[in-house]
């Protein structure tokens, strides 16, 4: 693609993401007065219950966990492949399983954000795939362990190695780390075939929903979520999330018999609908839902995604003790 | 020019809206975005309105509250970290080659860093000098220079991909 072609499907692409802005009128500021009324109940309401709350202690959450929608068992998923050598600072953060039976565990520097792109990526697929091929033109052609491999990239920020060996393909896949890639064929060389890790979850799809990707993530045991992408007759990505999230301003509706927020995006792009679901689970958790439907005829709209929420099978988020840590 | 803060809400969220969109990807964290924003100018508004460019400003600010979003964003999306196999994975059935192009650079600024891609939306879609983007980032030009260059490599990357997918199939 030519210079000029890329940079009209950039500007293009850009243009079209900002159309998916929500309307101006979803930006509720109080008025003058009103702040001013706020600031002064805030005060008011501090002087009463800062007292109460230093005698009893800060109420819990007022929604325990209770009757929410149907349940799942733990399914636990063997991770047999992983790395024993990660770079200094490098913990994990993700395992997942895609729809292709591959595997993937994501690693990030301590104290780096979820959502910064700066992750270390193995992945692997069992069972002869194949030749393992490079997305694009290898950079290098290198060894691991005595097996051939490729090195891959876009001369920047990301660079991907790729092998296999033992009936399995190999990928590393490093995004914005820094990572030379020395560090990384030394990541490689100590992938072991033998391990006995686990992907634990709890979340059973909905009838007429095919899985593509189930996965837990997050930085720390402590804030470990579920995660699940279907496709069906629209796409949906659900998420088990720990905390609770900024308040959002969506129709309030039920679902699972407890208090929920939809969103249905407009205007939506390429002729299709974009619906997003927040459900207050109680004790601490959330789920977090998005509906995609690109197509130009998508009839989609809050009552399919909330159907989906309804019926998705969801249980206790097992305990990710390897989160947050070296392997 | 908005001389009250009630006029420059009217006049300039959308845009303000639209701008976020394009950093985010997401019109949730948009609307967060400015959002918060607009709540924190409104109270310094009476020194925001007797700068040059209040607009610049609180545009900056859009900015700003983007690059420092990342610990209250959480993990309120998981689409963007599990790219890893996305190379292995059979083409999406969208309909037309352009739109499968166009999820390609979708899905390569989302896994952006955030100084590129904040300025590359600068750059693209605000056509900002990279003077002006050097300013709005609290960088060199050359800095400026180089997360663009950077950007453009990765999203070029991501667009080659499916231009290859697509002749092969």
């Amino acid at each position: 693609m030519k210079t000029e072609e890329f940079d009209g499907l950039l500007r293009e692409s850009l243009r079209l993401m900002a159309t998916r802005a929500p309307a101006a009128g979803a930006v509720r500021l109080a008025g003058g007065n009103q702040a001013r009324r706020r600031v002064l109940i805030g005060v008011a309401l501090a002087i009463v219950v800062l007292p109460v709350v230093l005698w009893v202690g800060w109420p819990r959450p007022v929604l325990p966990p209770g009757d929410t929608g149907p349940t799942a068992d733990r399914l636990d998923t063997p991770m047999t492949s992983g790395p024993t050598w990660l770079p200094p600072e490098f913990t994990e953060r993700s395992r997942g399983r895609k729809f292709d039976g591959s595997q993937y565990r994501t690693f990030a520097r301590t104290g780096e954000a979820p959502d910064s792109g700066q992750l270390l990526t193995f992945s692997y697929l069992l069972g002869d795939p194949g030749p393992n091929t490079p997305p694009g033109a290898p950079v290098a052609n290198v060894e691991v362990n005595g097996h051939p491999a490729w090195l891959s990239g876009d001369g920047t920020d990301v660079v991907i190695l790729g092998w296999s060996a033992d009936s399995r393909q190999y990928q590393l896949d490093a995004q914005s780390t820094g990572l030379a890639g020395g560090e990384l064929l030394r990541v490689a060389e100590s992938v072991s075939a033998g391990r006995s890790d686990l992907l634990s979850t709890a979340l059973v799809p909905p009838a007429g929903f095919e899985l593509r990707d189930i996965a837990v993530h997050g930085t720390t045991a402590a804030d470990a979520a579920m995660s699940m992408t279907l496709r069906g007759p629209f796409t949906v990505v659900l998420d088990v999330v720990p905390a609770p999230l900024p308040e959002r301003y969506g129709d309030p509706v039920t679902v699972r018999g407890r208090p929920a927020q939809v969103f249905s995006l407009a205007p939506p792009v390429f002729g299709g609908h974009d619906v997003k679901l927040f459900v207050d689970l109680g004790g601490d958790r959330w789920l977090v839902a998005r509906a995609q439907d690109e197509r130009s005829a998508s009839t989609l709209g809050p009552e399919d995604l909330i159907r989906v929420a309804e019926t998705v099978g969801i249980g206790d988020t097992p305990p990710a003790p390897w989160m947050g840590l070296r392997p | 020019m908005s001389s009250s803060f009630e006029e420059f809400v009217r006049d300039r969220t959308g845009v303000l809206l639209r701008y976020a969109t394009a950093l985010t990807c997401d019109p949730h964290q948009a609307q967060d975005i400015v959002q918060n924003v607009l709540l924190r100018a409104q109270q310094r508004w009476p020194r925001i309105v007797t700068l040059d460019s209040p607009v610049a400003y609180v545009n900056r600010m859009v900015t700003n509250e983007f690059l420092s979003w990342r610990r209250r964003r959480a993990a309120s999306d998981v689409m963007v970290p599990h790219g890893g196999m996305d190379a292995f994975s059979p083409p999406l059935d969208d309909p037309t080659d352009a739109v499968d192009e166009r999820q390609a650079v979708f899905a390569g600024i989302a896994r952006l860093p955030r100084k590129q891609r904040a300025a590359v939306v600068l750059r693209y879609y605000a056509n900002r000098s990279f003077a002006e983007i050097a300013s709005e980032l609290g960088c060199s030009e050359a800095t400026a220079r180089s997360h663009v260059s950077r950007a453009l490599a990765a999203l070029r990357a991501a667009a080659t991909q499916v231009d290859r997918v697509m002749e092969a199939l």
